[in-house]
């Protein structure tokens, strides 16, 4: 191999190495986050940060917390009634996205489960799968 | 020689140029935003038609109420699941950076005239954490909030296919003590707002 081919290699190693380095996100969840910034994103904002007592946090939330296994229904369904988080009373109704399919809804999750400031275990798509398959039936339905 | 002097000469008149149009910068004055009509050789900027709405604390709203000041208006609804939270989201952030400045006040109309009842604003307004007289959460006739969106340069309309039930846009509209509209930005983008936040600061110097 001539000095001239190591030189045009080691070039495009490089290229590819900066390539892939500019890829990295500090989130592994591309759909989920893709799907939280065309879904959610209005409401709860950019940093999960919510708005006032309108629109609950998604960051530091303890809602999610405490009601883990009721995320994928309420997601798919919405949510309509008082509930608590942080210690404020939010009443405002949250749509559902009901064409979401069980992998999206996971990806959801798992993306909001690891991103700003969370640090939440992650969800299996079989816990969501078995969640979706029952989820309880709601107003109007 | 004769090019050194030159050279010198030119460079000071650089000089003088770029200072002065910083100086334009930094006394800036604002547009006025609209088509105009020439009255006897004076353009005539359109302004925002008369009103009455009533507020979140059943108080009515009109011209009146904004005498001498300046406002920021915007359309949204309670509902809304596309931008509106965004929308308010950035408004309160401008209204949290005023928040010592008597001179200037919100306007936001409901376009739900249905669901957003006085009480319904009230609600609203407290869960945003606004408290105060400066921003009016206002309901009305649905036909003068639809019609008085034109003079807004917004758009706020019922239509079935629009998610929530109504189509309106985001912007924020910056009005002066004429009711004149004198510069917007698009509510969704922060960006667009921290511009929005410096020619208010101009035009209440203006004022």
């Amino acid at each position: 191999m001539s000095n001239k081919q190591i030189y045009s290699f080691s070039l495009l190693g490089l290229l590819m190495g900066f390539y892939l380095l500019s890829c990295a996100d500090n989130n592994i969840y591309k759909q989920g986050k893709k799907l939280y910034l065309q879904h959610c994103e209005n409401c709860h904002m950019e940093n999960g940060e919510g708005l006032g007592e309108l629109y609950p946090p998604l960051n530091r939330s303890d809602y999610l917390v405490h009601n883990r296994e009721d995320l994928p229904c309420i997601i798919r369904n919405g949510l309509k009634g008082e509930i608590i988080v942080n210690s404020l009373t939010y009443d405002l109704e949250m749509p559902g996205i009901s064409h979401l399919s069980d992998t999206e809804i996971n990806n959801l999750l798992n993306y909001i489960f690891s991103a700003w400031d969370n640090n939440l275990p992650p969800s299996r798509i079989k816990d969501v799968q078995n969640r979706l398959s029952s989820c309880p039936v709601l107003y109007g339905q | 020689m004769k090019e050194l002097i030159l050279f010198s000469l030119l460079f000071i008149i650089l000089l003088l140029t770029s200072s002065a149009c910083g100086g334009n910068k930094q006394q800036k004055s604002l547009p006025y935003i609209g088509h105009y009509e020439i009255v006897n050789d004076k353009k005539i900027y359109p302004i925002i038609r008369d009103f009455s709405f009533k507020d979140q604390d059943s108080s009515l709203v009109s011209k009146t109420t904004f005498n001498n000041k300046i406002y920021i208006a915007d359309f949204f609804f309670i509902n809304c699941p596309t931008i509106c939270p965004k929308v308010k989201a950035q408004m309160k952030r401008v209204y949290d950076h005023f928040e010592k400045e008597d001179r200037l006040m919100f306007l936001s109309h409901s376009i739900d005239t249905k669901y957003d009842t006085i009480p319904a604003l009230k609600k609203y307004q407290t869960k945003l954490g606004v408290d105060g007289n400066k921003w009016k959460f206002v309901t009305g006739e649905k036909d003068s909030l639809y019609a008085i969106a034109a003079d807004y340069f917004s758009v706020a309309k019922e239509d079935k296919e629009a998610p929530g039930g109504f189509d309106h846009s985001g912007r924020l509209l910056l009005i002066d003590k004429n009711f004149h509209v004198r510069s917007f930005c698009d509510g969704t983008d922060p960006d667009s707002v921290n511009d929005f936040i410096k020619d208010i600061e101009i035009l209440l110097d203006e004022q």
